[in-house]
C-alpha cells in the first residue's frame, strides 16, 4: 500500500490524482514563460491591500443606488396601475361588498407588493451581473479576512449580500458551503440583513416622522443595526452552538468576463422568480384575510367604513398590552402580527386599517399620532428584528430538512427583537425623549 | 503585453494625475457645498474619493513605465464608468418622475454635472486603452 | 428523446453553456426530494430531441455536501444517456478529478473542453485526441461566451447516445494491482446482489464502498446480506490496519 496514505480512501485519492498529472503531463504542452492577463491587471486593483475594500463599498454603494434609486419612476407607474385599476373597479362594481373585495382586498393587496418588483429585480440583475464578471468571488476574496475575524466564512458573504435583495434566496444561496456549521451560522444570522421587503416599512415611518432632511439618516441607521445585529449573533453562535474556527477559505478566482446580457436577465429572472410567487401567493392571501377582518361584521362596520368596529380591531386589542410598554397602540400590533406572513404586509395593513392610498398613509399616521420620533423608530428596529416571515421560516426548515431550526431561528429573533426595541426605548427615554 | 513605453507612460501618467485630481475637487466641491451631512450625502463623497485614489495610485506606475499603472488606469476608467453611468441612469430616472408628475421640476443636479464631465473626461483613454490590451487574454 | 446531463466544477461556464444550448426552453423545478434547484431545457439536433438537465456545479462527488450527492444520485439513480463534463482547458489537473470520478460510474461521457480560446490565447497545446484516447470518451473544445464548438458538442451527445451504455468497459484508471484486487473483491460481493446490479454501476459501488462513503453504504444496506456487508467491511478493516 502506498507509504503517504493514511488510510484506504486517501490512497484512491492519490492514485487519482498520480494518473491526472501524468495525463496532463502527456496532453498539455504549457505555453512559454509567464502570461500576464487582463484578470491579472484587474486583480492587481481590485485585491489590492488598501483600495480593495473602498472599490468594494463603492461598487455596493452604485448597486444600491440603481436598484432603489433608478428604479423609482418605475414604481411610481406601478402604483398608477393599480390606483387606475381599483378606481375603475369601485366605478365597474355596483355590489359593494365584491367592489371592496376587489378593489382593496385583491387589487390595493397585489399592488402594494408588486410596487417592490422594480427595486427588487434591479438588485438581482445588479447581483447577477456581478456575479458573471466574475468580481463576486473577489468580493468575498477582499472581505474573507474581516469575515474571518467574525468568525464567519468568506463565502457566507455572498449569501448575506443577496440578503438585502430577499432572505429567502439568501438562504438557499447558503448551499455552496461545503462546511455545516459555517452554513448554519450564514443562514441563522441572514434573515438580520435587512431584505428589501422591509424598507417600505421604513419609508413610510421614517418619511413621515423624521421629514425629507433625517429619514435618510433614519433609514441607513436602521441597516446598520441589521447588519451590526448580524455580526453579534455570528460571534456568539460561533461560541456557542458552532464552537470551532471558520473552515479554511479556499475559492478559485473565476477570469473576468464581460457580463452577457441575455445571461444576466435570465440570472436576474430565476432569482426574482422567487419573489413574485411569493406575491401571488403568501401576500395575496395575507391581505386577503386582512381584509376579510377589517370588514366583518360587515353591518357593525358600515361596509368595511367604521375598523373600530371590526373583528381585526378586536384581535388588535387583545394582543395590544404585550406592545403597550413600547408606547404602540393596536394598529401596530395588528400590523405587526400580520407582518410575521410577510413583512410588506405592514405597510398593507396600515393601508387598509387607515383607509389611506400608499401616498397618504404617511400623513395619516402623522395626523392620528400614532408614533413619535422614538416609538417610530423603535417600531422600525422591531420590524426588521423580529421573524422574517413564513417564506424564510419556510426556506430554513427545507435546507436544514428539521422544524427545530425554523422554530429556534423564530424564537431567537423574536426575543432578539423585544430586548433590542426595549433597550432602545429605555436609552430614549432616559434621555428624554417621549 | 510589451512593457509601456517611456513617452507614452509619461503622458498617461500626467492623464491619470489630472482625473485624480478632477475626482477629488469634485469630492471637495461636494463636501464644502453640501452643509448638511446625512449619511447618504457622505457615501457618495467618499465614491468619488476612491475613484481619486484609484487614479492617484496609478501615476508613479505610469511615469516609471511599469503595467502595474496601467491597471490601475483600466479600474480607474470602470469605476468612472459605473458610477458616471449610475449618475446619468438617476438623472433620467429623475426625468421621468418629473414627466409622470411626481417631482415639481426637473434639473440635473450638481453633482450629475460633475460626475459626467469627469466621465466625458476620462472617456478618450477608453479606445486608448483597449488597443494597448487588445491582444491580451481575459 | 435523449436525457443528457451538465456537469463541471464552478465557475467552468457550466451556466452559459447549458443557457446556449437551451435557450428560452428552461424550466426551473426542484430535484427530488431536497430543494436544490433543477434548471432543465430542451433542443432539437439532427432531428433528435435532448433535454439537458444541469447539475449543480461540483468538484467532487462525496457525500458531504447536498450538491454533490444531488448530481451524484440524479446520475447514478436517473441514469441520463450522455453526461456532458465541461471542463476548464486551462486547467485540467484540477477539473479532472471529476471526471475521472464520472469515468467510473459507467456512463456515457462527452467532455467538453470550455474556455479553448483562452487555452489558445495562453499559449498552451492540449492534444486532444491523445486526451480523448486516454479518458476513453470524446473530447470537444468549446468557448462558451462565444458558441464556438458548440455544434460539435450537439453531434457529440447525439453520437454517445446512440452507444450503448458501456458498461464494464476497461476502466480508464488503474488503482494499481494492491487496490485493484480489493476493489474486484467487493465487486464479486456486489454481484450476489441482483437488486444492486441492476442499480448501480459495480466498480463505482465497490469503490465507494471502500472508500467508506456514508451513503453509498446506507443505500445498500438493504440490498446487502448482513454477512456480506461484515465481509465488505473486513477488507477494509484489513487495509486499514495493514496501512498503520
Amino acid at each position: 500500500m502506498s507509504e503517504y496514505a493514511e488510510n484506504l480512501s486517501s490512497a484512491l485519492v492519490q492514485r487519482r490524482y498520480e494518473w491526472i498529472a501524468s495525463t496532463v503531463d502527456s496532453t498539455v504542452k504549457k505555453g512559454s514563460g509567464e502570461i500576464f492577463t487582463l484578470t491579472d491587471m484587474l486583480d492587481q486593483v481590485f485585491l489590492d491591500k488598501h483600495l480593495g475594500i473602498p472599490i468594494f463599498l463603492t461598487i455596493l454603494w452604485t448597486m444600491f443606488q440603481f436598484a432603489f434609486a433608478v428604479s423609482e419612476p418605475f414604481v411610481v407607474i406601478i402604483e398608477r396601475v393599480f390606483e387606475m385599476l381599483g378606481a375603475w373597479v369601485n366605478q365597474a362594481i355596483s355590489d359593494p361588498y365584491l367592489a371592496s373585495f376587489v378593489s382593496v382586498g385583491v387589487i390595493g393587496g397585489l399592488g402594494s407588493v408588486l410596487v417592490f418588483v422594480p427595486p427588487i429585480f434591479g438588485l438581482f440583475l445588479a447581483l447577477s451581473i456581478l456575479e458573471d464578471s466574475g468580481y463576486m468571488a473577489r468580493a468575498a476574496f477582499v472581505m474573507d479576512r474581516f469575515m474571518y475575524r467574525l468568525g464567519l466564512h468568506g463565502r457566507s458573504f455572498i449569501p448575506l449580500m443577496i440578503g438585502f435583495g430577499c432572505n429567502v434566496p439568501a438562504i438557499m444561496a447558503t448551499r455552496s458551503m461545503d462546511s455545516e456549521k459555517d452554513r448554519m451560522i450564514t443562514m441563522l444570522i441572514s434573515p438580520l440583513i435587512s431584505c428589501s421587503a422591509r424598507l417600505p416599512v421604513y419609508v413610510l415611518i421614517a418619511g413621515a416622522l423624521f421629514g425629507a432632511s433625517y429619514a435618510g439618516t433614519a433609514v441607513f441607521a436602521v441597516y446598520a443595526l441589521g447588519i451590526v445585529l448580524a455580526v453579534v449573533m455570528a460571534l456568539i453562535f460561533r461560541r456557542t452552538l458552532f464552537k470551532g474556527e471558520p473552515s479554511p477559505f479556499v475559492l478559485e478566482l473565476p477570469t473576468y468576463a464581460v457580463p452577457d446580457a441575455s445571461s444576466a436577465i435570465l440570472h436576474m429572472w430565476s432569482r426574482g422568480r422567487m419573489f413574485l410567487k411569493k406575491a401571488g401567493t403568501i401576500i395575496f392571501w395575507a391581505t386577503i384575510i386582512v381584509w376579510l377582518l377589517s370588514v366583518h361584521p360587515w353591518e357593525a362596520t358600515s361596509g368595511g367604513q367604521v375598523i373600530a368596529e371590526s373583528y381585526i380591531a378586536w384581535i388588535g386589542h387583545a394582543i395590544e398590552p404585550v406592545f403597550q410598554p413600547f408606547g404602540w397602540d393596536w394598529m401596530a400590533a395588528v400590523a405587526l402580527l400580520f407582518g410575521l406572513v410577510a413583512k410588506e404586509v405592514v405597510v398593507g395593513t396600515y393601508g387598509i386599517l387607515l383607509g389611506a392610498e400608499e401616498a397618504g398613509l404617511g400623513d395619516a399616521l402623522v395626523s392620528q399620532g400614532l408614533f413619535t420620533p422614538l416609538t417610530g423608530f423603535a417600531f422600525m428596529a422591531f420590524v426588521l428584528i423580529y421573524v422574517p416571515c413564513v417564506a424564510v421560516i419556510g426556506t430554513i426548515a427545507k435546507e436544514t430538512n428539521s422544524w427545530r431550526w425554523p422554530a429556534f431561528a423564530l424564537v431567537y429573533q423574536t426575543a432578539l427583537a423585544f430586548i433590542v426595541t426595549g433597550v432602545i426605548i429605555a436609552v430614549g427615554r432616559l434621555a428624554g425623549l417621549s | 503585453m510589451e512593457e509601456l513605453k517611456h513617452s507614452t507612460g509619461k503622458w498617461l501618467g500626467a492623464y491619470a494625475l489630472i482625473l485624480g485630481i478632477g475626482y477629488a475637487a469634485a469630492a471637495l466641491a461636494e463636501a464644502t457645498r453640501n452643509p448638511e451631512i446625512i449619511p447618504g450625502g457622505l457615501l457618495s463623497i467618499a465614491v468619488l474619493l476612491v475613484i481619486s485614489a484609484t487614479y492617484l495610485m496609478g501615476v508613479k506606475g505610469l511615469i516609471g513605465g511599469r503595467r502595474e499603472g496601467l491597471s490601475f488606469l483600466m479600474g480607474g476608467l470602470l469605476l468612472s464608468g459605473a458610477v458616471g453611468g449610475l449618475y446619468l441612469m438617476m438623472a433620467g430616472a429623475d426625468w421621468l418622475m418629473y414627466l409622470l408628475g411626481e417631482t415639481e421640476d426637473f434639473a440635473v443636479t450638481y453633482e450629475t454635472s460633475l460626475v459626467t464631465i469627469l466621465l466625458i473626461l476620462a472617456m478618450p483613454l477608453m479606445p486608448i486603452l483597449r488597443k494597448m490590451t487588445r491582444k491580451m487574454a481575459w | 428523446m435523449i436525457r443528457a446531463a451538465l456537469i463541471g466544477n464552478p465557475n467552468v461556464g457550466k451556466t452559459e453553456i447549458f443557457n446556449r444550448l437551451t435557450g428560452l426552453s428552461q424550466k426551473v423545478g426542484n430535484f427530488p426530494g431536497v430543494t436544490v434547484e433543477k434548471k432543465a431545457g430542451r433542443l432539437v439536433h439532427q432531428g433528435r430531441e435532448i433535454e439537458v438537465v444541469d447539475l449543480p456545479g461540483t468538484y467532487s462527488l462525496t457525500a458531504h455536501s447536498v450538491d454533490e450527492l444531488v448530481a451524484r444520485d440524479y446520475i447514478v439513480l436517473e441514469r441520463p444517456e450522455v453526461i456532458v463534463d465541461i471542463v476548464d482547458g486551462t486547467n485540467l489537473e484540477r477539473n479532472l478529478y471529476l471526471t475521472l470520478l464520472l469515468l467510473e460510474m459507467d456512463a456515457n461521457l462527452v467532455v467538453a473542453l470550455n474556455r479553448w480560446d483562452m487555452v489558445k490565447a495562453r499559449g498552451m497545446e492540449i492534444d486532444i485526441e491523445k486526451l480523448s484516447e486516454l479518458l476513453g470518451c470524446p473530447v470537444v473544445p468549446t468557448v462558451a461566451i462565444t458558441g464556438d464548438g458548440l455544434e460539435d458538442l450537439k453531434d457529440s451527445i447525439v453520437d454517445a447516445a446512440g452507444q450503448k451504455r458501456a458498461k464494464g468497459q476497461d476502466a480508464a484508471l488503474n488503482y494499481g494491482c494492491d487496490i485493484e484486487r480489493l476493489i474486484s473483491k467487493v465487486e464479486d460481493l456486489i454481484r450476489k446482489s441482483p437488486a444492486l446490479v441492476e442499480k448501480y454501476p459495480q466498480r463505482w459501488l465497490a469503490i465507494k464502498m471502500l472508500e467508506g462513503d456514508e451513503m453509498a453504504m446506507e443505500q445498500t444496506r438493504a440490498c446487502l446480506s448482513s454477512s456480506q456487508l461484515a465481509e465488505i467491511l473486513s477488507i477494509i478493516e484489513a487495509v486499514e490496519a495493514a496501512i498503520k
